[in-house]
């Protein structure tokens, strides 16, 4: 991963479908400069299957052109979806777990790390 | 594994559940109204062809299928068994044991000679030629039928969902309401990288759900999505065991669901394992034990803090994987018990007594090792139980007792051992003819004062047999000594309890395994020994203060405490420390003292054999090394208890 | 060849055609020289640390820390009758495989020093005398000669017979008294 091209994006509140054409032509302009994109979820309060389909497209994107794709400081509303989809093996990302959270977002299955292919 | 191995793991399932059947069978021979075998019966049957169903044994399958069908209408009470439906169904069982025989062990077709037999057999349960719904394609599931189970959907979503206003997060966060999502894959292959338009949906999900409920349920959970989307539903293939009998009903639509994926699920639930193989890894996970111990005695020893630390993060760990690894060991009782069912039967019958088996505890876990040795002292009790314990109908009768007699098998935990225990409501010991055998073989002297309690010990002396008539059962004069040897040599215990006329029961108590006992380390100058931790209640300081009776018993909190002191015990020469300690140690049912010099701490021991040089030597049943090198020696506290008391009053004589 | 040693006591010398040698291995206990078939000694270690059994016969000296296993060590000289092994500089312990009931036992020998490995030839192996010896000949296989030196051949059968040597001896008793 080349250092000097890495953009850290902060994902909007609502990571859902109303915004999710905005944020798609957003992430399109970084991914297609083959820019390494790291995205803060931090403040993200809501996402659903569109939120949770564009990040799959991203993430297989970015697999494919071998660029760096990284989401950082995941809310609970990004753990849920993720835990409910069974992804989080899929996406790969570190997830900062406290105590409790394992039940909380049913994070039982989908966790082992796979690769795109 | 392969699929020998899978076939094996079906072979030995269903050889359990024909015994469950025929055991039903008999049950139900004697008791046709005994509505828990007709459920149990019906349950195996059940089991049987979801297991059949899970490997394509199909004609199995379709065997099982319409013999539950009848027995759903007997558990219903829609029909009535009698004898000629009961012999109807032991030849039901006879042909499910011959479908799986060539099915599953042979591997080969089934024979339509077979199959027209199967037919027959299940014409005279109906008692009609022609069968009820007999197209064995016919085992479409009922829309409302609650299953409780893993239910497989399939969820394709049409492109324009999302846009309509629906998530299908929503809908599987729903799903989760009713039971639980077991695993879910979504399925991105449609995903296409170079025509994406964020609006559109792209996936497939892949729903494992566990839960008790009907298909007509699920869908209506979807309801909404149903016109934006493809929903395919698989029932369970299998229901799970531990379900309530009355929702987990009749049907599963085995055809349909025999696939791959099922079959590799059972895969992961059991694995047979060849049993060195688990001996050598428990032999090996011993030694790590000991070699754990002595990194971290060495780190403490050399007061390195920070390996002192990771020292004891890794004695952690090493005591998870040694219970792990014993848990693996673990197995039920139950099985061993029942095998004694059918020998009750047939010892009964040959001499004409009528007894029934009562099994409690069955489900308590012990060594399998320790099973296997157990086996042979186990049969030894019962038969002597069934030939000498319990007396002949009429006698029962005569002496006001229910003419069918009852042997009790019961297993349960009890500090740190197993306890099994095998009673019978017979005739009790005789202690006269016990005393007068043992005098005529001179294991005592004529005029020997003994407690009822020594009495009926004498009975496990070599060369004492009470029985007066020789039958093939038992009686032959060995055994009861052979039986505690054998328990003896498993650091195990037996002892008995008995009152005349009303039974007896043996008691016999074994370690929970055989190869590492968790022990409390003590030295007596510059020995070690190891107390196995659960014979310790506590450790005191051994004060002179303390000290009543003229130096026979310790005052422990105003309780008389017998002691004893294990340097003069065991002829230490060299003097003794200022300080000494006591360990108080159960024993039975009371408790007594044993006096060291220091007291080292709780240390996890590997048992090491003494060598057959030392099987004489009664207190000390085996050794240990410790972590310095050392060896340590593993006192048999109730034995040694003994052999010094009966030192103490030898010499008193 | 086994066979033929066993009877060796009551057919000394009667086949002159016979020169077949068996090795021992050669020690002293408390001023004997004695020797042990070879194919029984497993190996040879140093007399170190020994844990004392307690309640065990008098002749049975400890066990000892075999790489992880646990091995008896037999005071031999005393079960013979010539008194404690005091260990000094060249004690060592000769450490046996055993055979008892088709199962093999390993047990270790205190002996005061080792010598070497010797060929005895069968020839020159006489039946132990039945008197004069300070051993009782029942534990012996027979007497080597090697030039002017006699060497006791140990009956291992008789001698470490493991449920004899399990029993607390006589000795054992009257020294209690």
């Amino acid at each position: 991963m080349d250092k000097t091209k890495v953009v850290k994006l902060t994902a909007v509140e609502e990571f859902t479908l109303g915004n999710i054409v905005n944020i798609h032509e957003t992430l399109s302009s970084y991914f297609h400069k083959k820019m390494n994109v790291i995205l803060d979820f931090s403040s993200n309060r809501e996402i659903d299957t569109s939120g949770f389909q564009l990040l799959l497209y991203w993430k297989k994107y970015a697999a494919a052109h071998k660029i760096g794709f990284r989401i950082v400081n995941h809310s609970s509303a990004l753990l849920s979806t993720l835990g409910t989809f069974g992804s989080v093996g899929l996406f790969g990302d570190k997830v900062h777990l406290q105590p409790g959270d394992r039940e909380q977002y049913g994070l039982n299955y989908g966790l082992k790390k796979e690769v795109f292919s | 594994m392969n699929l020998d191995s899978i076939r094996e793991t079906f072979l030995v399932e269903s050889d359990e559940i024909l015994v469950s059947i025929e055991k039903a069978l008999l049950t139900l021979e004697e008791n046709p109204s005994d509505q828990n075998e007709i459920n149990s019966l019906f349950r195996a049957v059940h089991t049987l062809k979801g297991a059949a169903g899970m490997f394509g044994f199909q004609k199995t399958v379709d065997f099982a299928h319409h013999l539950e069908t009848w027995l759903d209408a007997l558990r219903s009470g829609d029909v009535k068994l009698d004898s000629q439906k009961i012999s109807a169904l032991l030849h039901a069982h006879d042909q499910i044991s011959e479908l799986v025989n060539i099915e599953a062990r042979k591997g080969e077709n089934v024979p339509p000679g077979l199959i027209q037999n199967g037919q027959e057999i299940l014409a005279s349960l109906t008692g009609d030629a022609t069968q009820p719904e007999r197209n064995s394609d016919s085992t479409e599931l009922e829309e409302d039928e609650k299953i409780h189970g893993i239910w497989k959907i399939e969820i394709s979503l049409k492109p324009d969902i999302l846009k309509h206003g629906l998530d299908p997060l929503s809908f599987i966060r729903y799903l989760g309401r009713f039971g639980e999502i077991r695993n879910l894959t979504v399925d991105h292959s449609r995903l296409d990288l170079d025509s994406f338009d964020p609006q559109l949906c792209y996936l497939l999900f892949q729903i494992d759900f566990e839960g008790n409920i009907s298909k007509s349920e699920l869908l209506d959970v979807f309801d909404f999505m149903l016109s934006e989307s493809e929903i395919k539903i698989e029932p369970p293939a299998r229901i799970i065991k531990n379900s309530e009998p009355e929702t987990s009903l009749l049907q599963s639509n085995t055809k349909a669901t025999v696939t791959k994926s099922t079959g590799q699920e059972n895969q992961k639930r059991f694995i047979r394992i060849e049993a060195t193989k688990l001996d050598m890894l428990i032999d090996l996970v011993g030694e790590l034990v000991i070699a754990g111990a002595t990194i971290r005695q060495q780190a403490d020893h050399h007061k390195l803090g920070d390996i002192q630390e990771s020292a004891g993060a890794m004695s952690r760990l090493i005591e998870d994987l040694r219970d792990n690894v014993m848990s693996v060991r673990m197995v039920q009782i139950g099985e061993t018990f029942r095998k004694f069912e059918r020998i009750i039967r047939d010892a009964s019958k040959e001499l004409n007594k009528d007894i029934q088996m009562l099994i409690e505890g069955g489900d308590t876990e012990l060594d399998k090792n320790l099973i296997e040795n157990i086996s042979d002292p186990l049969l030894h009790l019962i038969r002597n139980a069934i030939d000498h314990g319990i007396e002949k109908p009429e006698q029962r009768l005569a002496l006001g007792k229910d003419s069918k007699a009852t042997i009790r098998l019961n297993a349960y935990h009890d500090t740190g051992s197993i306890v099994i225990e095998i009673s019978d409501d017979g005739r009790g010991l005789d202690k006269e003819k016990i005393l007068q055998k043992a005098r005529a073989n001179q294991l005592i002297s004529t005029n020997a004062q003994l407690t009822d309690h020594d009495i009926y010990q004498l009975i496990f002396e070599p060369g004492l047999s009470t029985a007066e008539s020789i039958t093939n059962i038992s009686g032959r004069g060995v055994g009861m000594d052979v039986v505690r040897k054998n328990i003896e040599n498993m650091r195990g215990s037996i002892e008995l309890e008995t009152t005349p006329q009303a039974g007896t029961t043996f008691r016999i108590r074994l370690p929970l395994t055989l190869a590492i006992i968790d022990g409390f380390l003590v030295s007596v100058r510059s020995n070690f020994y190891v107390v196995p931790l659960d014979m310790v209640i506590e450790c005191v300081e051994l004060s002179l203060n303390d000290l009543s009776g003229g130096g026979d018993f310790l005052n422990l909190r105003g309780e008389v405490l017998p002691f004893l002191r294990l340097d003069e015990f065991f002829a230490e020469e060299s003097e003794k420390p200022e300080k000494q300690s006591v360990i108080v140690v159960k024993q039975g049912q009371a408790k007594a003292g044993l006096v060291v010099d220091t007291l080292e701490g709780e240390s996890q021991t590997v048992i090491k054999p003494l060598g057959k040089i030392f099987d004489n030597l009664l207190g000390i049943s085996g050794a240990t090394i410790l972590g310095s090198g050392d060896v340590a020696l593993i006192l048999d506290v109730p034995r040694l208890i003994e052999t010094a008391i009966q030192k103490k009053s030898a010499s008193n004589v | 060849m086994s066979d033929q040693t066993k009877k060796s006591e009551t057919l000394p010398l009667k086949t002159e055609s016979r020169t077949e040698s068996q090795q021992f291995l050669t020690f002293s206990m408390k001023a004997e020289v004695f020797g042990i078939s070879i194919m029984l000694v497993r190996e040879i270690i140093e007399y170190g640390r020994l844990t004392k059994v307690p309640m065990a016969p008098d002749h049975i000296k400890g066990v000892i820390n075999l790489r992880g296993q646990v091995v008896p060590v037999i005071d031999l000289a005393r079960y013979f009758g010539l008194g404690i092994t005091q260990p000094g500089k060249t004690t060592c312990v000769v450490i046996l495989e055993v055979t008892v009931d088709t199962e093999s036992e390993i047990l270790g020998i205190l002996v005061d020093s080792v010598d070497e490995v010797r060929s005895i030839p069968e020839n020159s192996i006489e039946s132990a005398p039945g008197l004069g010896a300070k051993v009782h000949p029942e534990f012996l296989k027979g007497v080597g000669k090697t030039g002017t030196r006699f060497i006791l051949l140990i009956d291992i059968d008789k001698a470490l017979d493991i449920k004899k040597l399990g029993k607390f001896g006589s000795q054992n008793e009257s020294a209690k008294k």
